[in-house]
């Protein structure tokens, strides 16, 4: 149960079971009279899952299927990062089609994934409401907004994959259906009906009065620079280079010459550093500061709109970050959806022993799967680092700062929901982190 | 005068799961709406801040695998002031993808994972019926929209919901679909899945790999041996019925023909 303040000292902020996040964590939060802050402690009590432990033993065309199951919110990007892992220990190049069509498919789930986030997880903490459920009578307009949006993108993913959640066709090397070109232009119809709204979505997120806050950690992300006659890059989401603000530009598989993880005892879930000591923040907020270049121009024209300047540090912002990164993507599920013209491949597979290494760009952030796999397929390591485990630090150091700011001025029940706000605008997937 | 409807109490609760089934209840489709108009939310940590465990309840959604002790404590408490408890998506209903693990000892998956293991708390997975008694199954990974409707429209009508009871096999017929265990030769769980999705691999070109865990007494063993007379090696085939359910005996039976599985306790 949630304590109440000590009218003595520490001023201490315990939380048990924090709510509309994915997964279980808890926090504590000590600051002395002084205003020193003596304890942060994000408390990841998820059990353990043993993804790492049990994917070892299992088959190569299993993996997708298992680690779908990760997570409720981003399976796509889980099963796709399976999906290259498996091709880059293989040796497979899967073609231009399939890695287009895995594109619109994590496009359309990075967008399904922060409609929910800023509707039913943020915006109940800035009208003072338990629950989206408890605002839906008060917010028809959002509602109507954020039902219409999420089966527009719903549809693409279970059109394409079978069900939105979990889809069931995409495998090594291409996808065992694809629907047909009307479909693909329906889909983007519907799309472009409900792209109006994302606008007003990214209007309202930027009226919401975030707290200030500026992050010390660096930004990473996954970055395509343009290639052949291509004017600009694309905005990443499954290849790439791993870039950061600190200038760091490795090719995915240095992953672990520049970071690494921690256990942490009060946590199941590992905490992921720079080698260098720095911490880090990947999603939203990052890709655009990084990215900001390969975004349409709609969407760059829609920042300056609702005052987005970059770099911004104010991991607050990741919510506009989000907010853009959805009209973003439906601009980018439109193109896509026009431009494809699925045409029928047969997915083959050649099974090769080797290592393979990818990382993608999950809703909420960075994603790397390394496997090892032996001749018959099977695996025989597996190493899983989720967004949530590579912002965890960053997200510490962060509250750090915030209860420094404001453990003074304001009063418990003011502090801890600004602690709550700042921890739910990272988007954390608790059961992601533990995995 | 108006009279006003009496919404029912929910309660929803997470174990070991990725919460992929409170997402498809957050978020149903077109019956979003009416579904939270029916209901009073009374603890739904993933939807709701506060909320009380202690009910009392109408209705209580389990989403997720036991996995940790504690879990087990808590759930014999819901289970006294619910008065109907249900089981969501394969986790919850037969072990899902979590018991995988079942098959390895506890030892050596907590050292593949974690250098210090004093901090892990786990046991081996269980279903939420090897606890507490339930009050039936919505099947699915993640749960079927079909299942959760007729549990909401049962309760609000006070009558015995009937849940899919039959394997994907039925649907692949009644859709029309090319067998592709007959036809193909490929390792179809089908017969011995209980069916819901509207045998949606099988429609995509694939085997189905029962996601949605097994169908009420299905003869896993039969099956097996037909995996084995079509040349599928036995880890092969132990995989097949070890993915998905392997807590319970249907499909125990048929991969303790091809491996060693280890008892859940």
């Amino acid at each position: 149960m949630d304590r109440q303040p000590n009218p003595f000292s520490p001023k201490t902020i315990s939380i048990d079971y924090l709510a509309r996040t994915e997964g279980e964590s808890g926090l504590m939060v000590k600051i002395a009279d002084g205003g020193d802050v003596q304890e942060i402690k994000l408390k990841i009590f998820e059990p353990p899952r043993f993804f790492e432990g049990f994917l070892v033993g299992r088959k190569y065309s299993e993996a997708g299927d298992i680690v779908s199951r990760i997570c409720g919110i981003c399976p796509i990007s889980h099963l796709t990062t399976s999906l290259q892992a498996v091709e880059d220990a293989m040796g497979i190049m899967p073609s231009p089609q399939t890695r287009r069509l895995r594109r619109l498919m994590c496009v359309s789930q990075v967008v399904a994934s922060h409609i929910i986030h800023l509707y039913m997880f943020v915006l109940p903490d800035y009208f003072g409401y338990p629950g989206f459920a408890e605002m839906m009578p008060e917010f028809k307009k959002e509602t109507d907004y954020l039902l219409a949006m999420k089966e527009a993108v719903n549809n693409v993913a279970e059109k394409i994959g079978g069900r939105p959640l979990n889809p069931i066709s995409m495998v090594v090397n291409g996808f065992t259906k694809l629907p047909d070109r009307e479909t693909m232009l329906s889909l983007a119809e519907e799309i472009r009906a409900v792209l109006p709204m994302a606008y007003e979505t990214a209007m309202m997120m930027s009226r919401l009065p975030y707290p200030d806050l500026e992050t010390e950690g660096e930004f990473a992300a996954l970055r395509k620079e343009a290639s052949g006659e291509e004017e600009r890059g694309e905005y990443a989401f499954n290849e790439g280079r791993l870039v950061s603000s600190g200038g760091l530009n490795l090719d995915i598989h240095d992953y672990f010459a520049a970071f690494c993880e921690q256990e942490q005892g009060y946590a199941q879930a590992k905490k992921s550093f720079l080698k260098t000591g720095n911490t880090y923040m990947s999603g939203a907020l990052a890709r655009v500061n990084l990215k900001f270049d390969q975004l349409h121009d709609e969407t760059k024209k829609l920042a300056q709109e609702i005052g987005f300047s970059r770099p911004d540090r104010n991991p607050f912002h990741n919510n506009l970050a989000q907010a853009l990164e959805i009209y973003d993507g439906m601009l980018e599920s439109i193109r896509l959806l026009s431009e494809i013209d699925p045409k029928k491949e047969v997915p083959s597979v050649d099974i090769r022993a080797g290592e393979g290494v990818a990382i993608t760009e999950a809703p909420r952030g960075l994603l790397m799967h390394r496997y090892v796999i032996d001749r018959r397929g099977v695996i025989e390591e597996a190493n899983l680092i989720t967004p949530t485990s590579q912002n965890f630090a960053n997200i510490e150091r962060d509250l750090h700062l915030l209860a420094a700011r404001y453990g003074q001025s304001d009063d418990h029940e003011a502090l801890r929901l600004k602690c709550e706000q700042l921890i739910r605008a990272y988007d954390p997937c608790f059961s992601c982190s533990v995995h | 005068m108006l009279v006003k409807k009496k919404k029912l109490r929910l309660g929803v609760f997470k174990y070991s799961c990725c919460a992929g089934c409170e997402f498809e209840l957050i978020y149903f489709q077109k019956y979003i709406r009416e579904t939270f108009d029916s209901v009073d939310i009374v603890y739904f940590r993933m939807a709701k801040s506060g909320g009380s465990e202690e009910g009392p309840f109408d209705l209580v959604l389990i989403d997720g695998a036991i996995t940790e002790a504690w879990q087990v404590d808590q759930l014999k408490r819901v289970r006294q002031v619910a008065r109907f408890l249900l089981p969501i998506g394969s986790c919850a209903v037969n072990g899902g993808i979590p018991a995988i693990k079942n098959h390895t000892s506890e030892l050596d998956m907590e050292k593949r994972v974690y250098q210090d293991i004093t901090h892990v708390h786990s046991i081996k997975t269980h279903p939420v019926d090897d606890y507490v008694q339930v009050d039936g199954y919505i099947k699915g990974c993640p749960m079927g929209r079909k299942d959760l409707y007729e549990a909401f429209t049962s309760l609000l009508l006070g009558k015995r919901p009937s849940f899919v009871n039959y394997s994907v096999c039925v649907e692949c017929k009644i859709k029309g679909n090319t067998c592709v265990l007959v036809s193909y030769g490929w390792p179809c769980m089908g017969p011995v899945t209980n069916g819901g999705c509207g045998a949606l691999c099988p429609s995509y070109n694939r085997a189905c790999y029962a996601c949605w865990g097994p169908m009420e007494d299905a003869n896993a063993p039969a099956l097996a041996r037909q995996f084995e007379k079509m040349g599928l090696a036995p880890d092969d085939i132990f995989r097949r019925f070890t993915q998905y359910g392997s807590t319970k005996p249907e499909f125990r039976r048929g991969a303790e023909l091809y491996g060693s599985t280890t008892q859940p306790f």
